[in-house]
């Protein structure tokens, strides 16, 4: 008596696929996105430019998820293998354009270099060996079919369907998995294999006879032929007697070998060229480049069918990695505006005065009760953030103090050994604590980060992650989680403040996280409701941040500024064609933070950041992040540099 | 008589040969590499083959671990209260320049900047260690030698040596052997087969592969060589390696998942 079968433990794509990510870099491909299609397959769908690695978005084939989650360990190999043994380097597109049954000739292609692939693999890796005998076997343990694309599978299938073609494609089988095939004999089998297919699906009708004959022919010479030019010379002489030799006596050996003749047809000593001639004069015999370039019927057809409900039809539904965005951020407004506005001065370097009292900035308090964007940028980069908090830990001490009194140190405490002295001879018993020693002095460091949220920041990045396509601001935001991270770890103060706003009687700075208030839930739900507004009026923000540093106790003063772009407002200076007097304001802005004992320090996106930065900043005050990817591994070194500057020059990036 | 064995050492480029030239010449040398490359296995190795009868006298060869709190008293030497007297006692850099000894600071950019700067007159044409507590000034032994080691790899900018430092050094650049030699290491050093060996070494290739940020030191030859000790007691080559390798590079679920991946990739 059984009990109800319990349902099979799916492996999901979307709980490992950082995992995979991580495999995949580690098995020579580099950092590489990775992507899921819907259903299940085992070999991963040719693709021509391979920037995204696709899985299965699901594997439930068998009851444990251990072994479901081997199948993407199988699959992840594969895609390594396919780049390390010169899968991804062929163009197979333009080789299977050659063919008129393209479909076939793919999932051909696909099961010719997958045995070959997964060979040279488990030659490579006795663990991925034991993985694919291990598959094999349960497969054929449970009943079930081997999986789709799998040499077993494949055979089984020929067997079934076309079982004088059994030895061929046993042959090239065997051919692919030693150690020195190419992907050149993968695409020799791809082609050996069709024209046998081919071959045996037509084998009625009356032009049968010639491929018969022709595999007669091929038979014979096989022996003869040992070097490709020998081969050559051979098919260019079977070329000239195809046409005359309808003999008889071929035809007739044609006929008393039947479907078992195509057996035969012993390909495997032909080179490509000839294989494609040999194509070529069975597609031209089958008339099938005609009309929809589709076979007329036969097995040709029904293979196309079985090929793609097998393994192409997920494909092509799938539509490729296209520009999703991942939306972080709400898009609804931020917050409502608050009652307090703060006036400031801005430079202006035509008339080289202040203009008084010329922009008016409000603080707008920040909306977010949802810390799930900073939860999920903590667990992306866990591992990122576990390196800065190492070197964040390792920051050296701002100084050193006399620590007096010790049992042990670096020097006698003088004091304490006259009392010593002094007790031995009074005849008490003296205290041990005669050293002294320097210990380090706290950090006492507060660092306010400016950031830049006008609507360029909505641009997306050019390259996409594991985690999907981001925006300029998105990565911004995953760089204030890091630091918000590692300095909780260190205790330097710190807060962060953005800004935007829409011409001078609008500048805007959102309240993220001011000095006094701890990483709160409200401040993380904050982080995850930073978004894009509108202008980058620089100056004013800045002194405001520098206002609100200005009070501060602390000794290390720090303003680090990140922006995607030049100073610009509608009414940013006169002239709005110009970003002179929104440079050149900013400039000032940045002076006063010095002047201020503030130590101001500019991080931009922009590639072109060095044409304005190098005006409005010392060289070693601005940084160009050229990889805007890179931002949240830089910005910690970045804080680094600045927390500990002490008058020498940043390094150069 | 006390001999020291000769340690095993795979040389993996010219760094004997370089070695052998620095001491000849009595100049400074700095061995930059990761953690776990061999860096003070090479130390030990030269010592016992350098200088000839010196080589077989215990001690000479002084190592110091560096750490953050470690002062310049720690490493001259300092006066100890004993009974009525104060008595000094030498640090052990004052020891191996008074013995002619080869010094070897470990991982010299943890120590802090005011104790590093104290091998600056120990480390050009001086050669001589100032005792300011004693008002003494110890010319250092013809023998003895200064080698430091730091890695470059997870130190970050304000740890790096200063060039007023660096510049008193020669440098030999350390990296983990390439695949056959660490293969090698590990199946003398572990004692196990050389084909297992091949596969550790091929494992340590793969977590290599891993690139900066994910993890904060890649897998060491010295870690591979613990996996392979751990399958030589018994143990399956995935526990071994989950042990020895896997849990100890990183806390990250999905690091040691994706390393444990690679693992069953390599062995079954």
């Amino acid at each position: 008596m059984t009990g109800p079968q319990r349902p099979n433990q799916a492996a999901k794509f979307q709980c490992i696929k950082t995992v995979l990510a991580r495999v995949l870099e580690m098995l020579e491909c580099g950092r590489v996105a990775v992507d899921a299609i819907d259903g299940a397959f085992y070999r991963p769908p040719l693709q021509k430019e391979p920037g995204t690695l696709l899985f299965p978005a699901e594997v439930a084939a068998f009851p444990r998820i251990e072994d479901n989650r081997t199948i993407y360990r199988l699959i992840a190999a594969h895609h390594a293998g396919r780049k390390n043994f010169g899968t991804v380097s062929f163009d197979h597109e333009t080789f299977l354009a050659e063919f008129s049954d393209i479909a076939l000739a793919r999932w051909l292609f696909l099961v010719c270099d997958g045995a070959r692939v997964d060979a040279a693999l488990g030659r490579c890796y006795r663990g991925l060996a034991a993985d694919l005998r291990w598959l094999s076997r349960v497969a054929s343990a449970n009943g079930k079919a081997a999986p789709a694309g799998s040499p077993e599978h494949f055979l089984s299938w020929v067997a079934t369907l076309w079982p004088s073609c059994l030895s061929v494609v046993r042959r090239w089988l065997s051919t692919l998995a030693r150690a020195e095939a190419t992907v050149h004999d993968s695409a020799r089998a791809t082609l050996a294999i069709y024209i046998a297919l081919k071959g045996a699906a037509v084998w009625s009708r009356p032009w049968g006879r010639e491929l018969a004959w022709l595999g007669e022919r091929f038979e014979a010479a096989d022996g003869r032929a040992a070097q490709v030019g020998e081969s050559t010379m051979r098919v260019d002489s079977l070329r000239r007697q195809v046409p005359a030799r309808e003999t008889d006596a071929a035809t007739k050996s044609a006929e008393s070998q039947g479907r078992e003749g195509n057996a035969a047809l012993d390909l495997s000593s032909l080179s490509l060229e000839e294989l494609l001639d040999l194509l070529k004069r069975i597609e031209q015999a089958g008339g099938e480049k005609s009309g929809s370039n589709r076979p007329n019927g036969g097995m040709g057809l029904f293979l196309e069918n079985r090929t793609e409900e097998v393994l192409f039809r997920k494909d092509r539904a799938h539509p490729g990695p296209g520009p999703e965005v991942v939306a972080f951020t709400s898009s609804k407004p931020l917050g409502h505006r608050s009652a307090q506005y703060f006036l400031y001065d801005e430079w202006d370097y035509e008339k080289e005065g202040y203009r008084s009292m010329w922009c008016r900035l409000s603080e707008v308090p920040v909306v977010g009760r949802d810390d799930s964007f900073f939860v999920e940028t903590l667990r992306r980069h866990a591992a990122l953030l576990a390196a800065v908090r190492r070197q964040f830990q390792q920051l050296k001490p701002e100084g050193y103090r006399t620590v007096k009194k010790l049992e042990d140190g670096d020097d006698f405490d003088l004091c304490a050994l006259i009392d010593a002295c002094a007790d031995r001879r009074a005849g008490h018993t003296p205290s041990p604590k005669l050293y002294a020693a320097r210990r380090p002095v706290n950090r006492d460091i507060a660092t306010l980060f400016l950031l830049d949220m006008s609507a360029s920041t909505d641009e997306l990045l050019p390259e996409e992650s594991a985690y999907g396509r981001r925006r300029v601001i998105d990565v911004i935001k995953e760089a204030l989680v890091i630091m918000a991270g590692a300095l909780e770890e260190i205790g330097d103060g710190y807060a962060i403040y953005g800004f935007s706003g829409h011409g001078r009687t609008q500048v805007e700075t959102y309240v993220i996280k001011p000095f006094d208030e701890p990483l709160s839930p409200s401040v993380k739900g904050r982080i995850g409701a930073i978004g894009p507004k509108r202008s980058t009026r620089m100056g004013a923000a800045l002194r405001h941040a520098i206002g609100r540093l200005r009070n501060l106790p602390a000794r290390t003063k720090n303003i680090i500024m990140l922006s995607d772009g030049f100073p610009q407002d509608i009414d940013y200076g006169d002239d709005r064609r110009s970003n002179l007097y929104g440079i050149y304001d900013t400039m000032m802005a940045l002076r006063e933070a010095v002047r201020e004992g503030i130590r101001p320090f500019c991080v931009t996106v922009d590639k072109a950041g060095h044409d304005y930065l190098g005006r409005m900043c010392e060289p070693s005050g601005y940084l160009v992040i050229e990889d805007v990817a890179s931002l949240p591994r830089e910005l910690p070194k970045i804080y680094q540099s600045v927390a500990t500057f002490s008058g020498k020059s940043l390094v150069g990036r | 008589m006390l001999t020291s064995a000769i340690p095993y050492y795979l040389p993996i480029g010219n760094e004997i040969e370089i070695f052998s030239a620095a001491f000849a010449e009595r100049l400074p040398v700095m061995l930059k590499g990761p953690t776990g490359c061999g860096k003070t296995r090479f130390v030990q190795y030269m010592a016992a083959t350098l200088g000839g009868d010196r080589a077989r006298v215990p001690g000479n060869l002084v190592t110091v671990a560096c750490h953050e709190d470690l002062t310049s008293t720690d490493l001259v030497g300092r006066y100890l209260i004993k009974g009525e007297e104060t008595v000094w006692i030498d640090g052990p850099l004052t020891q191996a320049v008074r013995a002619g000894a080869i010094c070897y600071l470990d991982e010299i950019v943890e120590a802090r900047n005011d104790t590093i700067v104290l091998i600056h007159p120990l480390t050009d044409h001086r050669r001589i260690l100032p005792l300011d507590k004693k008002g003494e000034i110890i010319k250092a032994h013809d023998d003895f030698l200064l080698v430091i080691s730091y890695n470059p790899g997870y130190q970050v900018l304000p740890k790096e040596l200063k060039p007023s430092t660096r510049q008193r050094f020669v440098a030999i650049e350390f990296d983990y052997p390439p695949l056959d030699k660490e293969a090698r290491i590990i199946s003398h050093e572990g004692k196990v087969p050389a084909d297992l060996a091949r596969e550790l070494a091929l494992l340590g290739a793969r977590i290599r592969d891993l690139k900066t940020g994910t993890l904060a030191e890649s897998a060491s030859t010295r870690l591979l060589i613990y996996a392979a000790r751990l399958m030589r007691q018994g143990m399956a080559a995935r526990q071994a390696c989950h042990t020895a390798i896997t849990g100890v590079l990183s806390d990250d679920r999905e690091s040691m998942e994706a390393i444990d991946e690679v693992v069953k990739v390599i062995f079954p």
